[in-house]
């Protein structure tokens, strides 16, 4: 980390601001507001039931997002549907290696925020490892933030 | 005269002695930004290193507590749930003749990341773990190991951590004679903060901490929602485990199993059938359908409706002696034929309270000689994995705390069945032909009563938060939730509020602990006024500090903090 560069404030100036604010400062800490109620504790959400298809690794979150990935030849078809009520960023996906673990993050074409309400299509670029046979989680990413996995094809379902 | 609220919290950690005064070089974001980085350096390095580990930017909290040991941050009941070591020191013990070095205690320091790699060495199918590494000095030499071990056992004695025992070390006699004719790591820790069940679990089954496979803490963050880590399966686990990787790739031959008590403690084995090519592996939990909380037990052996698409329940564990069956050897116990156990009865109109006693530990190693018998752990030269957790020390220290009675007697009945399960191993899979690695999630917290420790109230760190910040007007709160470890901010209405995670850092740095004492061990007037927190600081800034540099790796490195 990089020293902050030079402003106008001395530490003579926040010196005498402390001793100018510390009635303030020190009164704000122990004022006697009466406190609002407690902060609910959060409430576990049960997401939906797995729903799979022998083609689709189906990712749904109580939230309500429902997005399917779906393997075609060397790439990919990612669907998102966002019923949040808010705008969701970009999506992004990673893949761990079924046989290793290692992580692989796959591109998703022309990434762009998903609107609120509505469905969006995007190409995927899937690496060339893990082939499809070899794939032992695929994970959806918004804004580069980890939502979890997707449900993969269920055992006996070809993909 | 105004004042911006930025300068004033800069101001008031100068008036409050916190820190030093920053130099000339800085403006007054920065100014707050670095004494905030003052105070939290201040911390020791081991605790700043467990809770970097602990850290997820998209899955945490957004504003780290860290009360002065003994206090800790806590409401109705005792948490386990902080970086100190009374919580990070576990018990390790591998145990295995001819595989295991019958060697004594081993002072290398190691954490429960390492032990998924042992069991890649073992079984001769090496796990190249994100965060830990085989203990090599535990294993017999490869030339002179016989074939591998028919099964590995992995048994977690869930909230026994060290201090629990070293506070009740007559209270363990089985498992420390069993520490010279194995390997014992006298400084093994967890490794990350907060240690609570399901991540420390999940460090066990990945070889990661939870920076890297995701669980994070019993709450965390999907998106914008805060939620549980087994909520959603195993989908939250965004990292492989070693049975995960081994079972696939010996074409799901290998036998592998949990026999434990809740969802949360399947992340030492793995992902089920969720992880592609693998298979339903068995699983027995006793964890109560829809349950409010992440602990709330079953009496009878199920799967949840969540979980159990991804893994197998054997049909014949619920024929096997209910837990009433345990109750007349539990009741004498603590010294008295009187229907109880302490304060706890015994009585099969109230089974789920004898949930809390000793009668749980039979109960459960009948299903373990079950469940090992009937599926065949270690019947043939397919290596197989059994991991196993045993809850009651963990409950019992939640209840009346690592230094109670009940907590002695519990700990004497679990290493009690020590032999037992030696004895099932020895018999249904032979005498040298397995390995037993024990361990512990975590510790427990000490009674306040004998500690002196204070007990900050989450709700009232929060409802401080809003009473000095939220002034809106609106019904959305800033605090969304408060854990022991962590604050979840609404960061749209933090901004709407005109404040920043630094500010609101600041101010609970000078927040008393009169101002946000739980209640129930009332703050002794010697200490009312003494600042509540020894750091706050956004969590974020944990990627940051200056006095972390060059002792972790990818510290700073902006790819270390994202998924």
């Amino acid at each position: 980390m990089g020293l902050p560069p030079r402003s106008r404030t001395t530490s003579l100036f926040l010196a005498l601001i402390a001793v100018a604010m510390a009635a303030l400062s020190l009164g704000a800490c122990t004022s006697g507001e009466d406190p609002p109620a407690d902060d609910a504790e959060a409430s576990p959400q049960t997401s939906p039931p797995p729903v799979t298809s022998a083609e689709s690794y189906v990712f749904t979150d109580a939230a309500g997002i429902e997005a399917r990935l779906t393997i075609e030849g060397d790439g990919a078809e990612l669907t998102v549907r966002n019923d949040t009520g808010d705008p969701l960023a970009e999506p992004g996906v990673f893949v761990l290696d079924a046989r290793d673990g290692a992580r692989t993050t796959w591109t998703v074409l022309e990434a762009a925020p998903v609107p609120e309400g509505s469905e969006m299509a995007f190409g995927v670029k899937r690496a060339a490892v893990p082939e499809a046979k070899h794939i032992g989680l695929v994970v959806m990413l918004f804004g580069g933030e980890d939502y979890g996995a997707f449900v993969p094809p269920q055992p006996g379902e070809a993909s | 005269m105004s004042v911006r609220p930025v300068t004033r919290w800069v101001c008031a950690l100068l008036v409050a002695g916190l820190v030093a005064v920053p130099g000339p070089a800085f403006t007054q974001e920065q100014a707050l930004e670095q004494q905030l980085m003052q105070t939290t350096c201040a911390v020791p390095t081991e605790l700043l290193v467990r809770t970097w580990r602990g850290h997820r930017a998209d899955r945490g909290g957004d504003i780290e507590l860290l009360p002065q040991e003994p206090d800790f941050v806590g409401h109705g009941g005792l948490p386990h749930s902080g970086p100190w070591d009374y919580v990070a020191e576990v018990p390790l013990l591998l145990y295995g003749p001819g595989y295991i070095e019958a060697q004594g205690a081993v002072e290398r320091p190691v954490t429960l990341a390492d032990l998924a790699p042992t069991q890649g060495d073992l079984l001769g199918f090496p796990f190249d773990a994100p965060d830990g590494a085989s203990l090599t000095e535990a294993l017999v030499p490869e030339g002179e190991r016989a074939a591998p071990p028919k099964l590995v056992v992995v048994v977690v004695w869930d909230g026994a951590g060290r201090a629990v025992l070293d506070e009740w070390p007559a209270s363990w006699p089985n498992l420390e004679a069993l520490i010279d004719e194995g390997t014992w790591y006298d400084r093994a820790e967890v490794g990350s903060s907060p240690p609570s069940t399901a991540q420390i679990h999940a460090t066990i089954g990945t070889g990661a901490f939870s920076r890297n496979h995701g669980l994070v803490s019993h709450t965390l963050r999907i998106g914008d929602r805060l939620t549980d880590p087994w909520v959603a399966r195993s989908r939250y686990l965004t990292a492989a485990t070693f049975a995960d990787l081994y079972d696939r790739h010996e074409g799901n031959r290998p036998i592998v199993g949990t026999l434990a008590t809740v969802a949360i403690q399947l992340g030492m084995m793995g992902h089920g059938s969720l992880w592609g090519g693998g298979d339903q592996d068995i699983a027995v939990l006793r964890e109560r359908e829809g349950a409010a909380t992440l602990g709330a037990e079953g009496i009878s052996w199920n799967l949840t409706s969540n979980v159990a698409p991804y893994y197998r329940l054997p049909g014949y564990v619920n024929g096997l002696p209910p837990i009433t069956e345990y109750f007349d050897e539990t009741d004498r116990q603590d010294g008295r034929a009187d229907g109880q156990w302490h304060e706890l009865h015994l009585d099969g109109a109230r089974a789920e309270e004898a949930l809390r006693t000793p009668a749980r530990i039979p109960f459960q190693t009948t299903l373990i000689e079950e469940v090992v018998r009937r599926e065949g752990f270690g019947a043939d030269d397919v290596p197989d994995l059994l991991y196993v957790n045993y809850k009651l020390i963990d409950e019992i220290g939640h209840l009346y705390s690592m230094n109670s009675v009940e907590m002695r007697d519990s700990v004497k009945a679990q290493d009690a069945e020590l032999p037992a399960l030696i004895d099932l191993l020895d018999e249904h899979v032979g005498e040298g032909n397995w390995v037993l690695a024990l361990t512990a999630d975590h510790g427990h917290t000490p009674d306040p009563n004998v500690s002196g420790g204070t007990v900050i109230s989450p709700p009232a760190v929060a409802d401080a938060i809003q009473a000095e910040f939220d002034t809106d007007g609106d019904d959305t709160r800033i605090v969304e939730f408060t854990q022991p470890t962590q604050v979840f901010v609404d960061l749209d209405e933090m901004r709407q509020n005109g404040t920043t995670l630094e500010e609101i850092s600041a101010y609970l740095l000078t927040v008393t602990k009169e101002q946000v004492d739980e209640g129930q061990y009332p703050v002794t007037p010697e200490v009312a006024d003494e600042p509540a927190f020894l750091a706050v600081y956004p969590s974020s800034m944990i990627d940051d500090l200056p006095c972390l540099e060059g002792k972790l790796p990818d510290h700073g490195s902006a790819e270390a903090s994202t998924p």
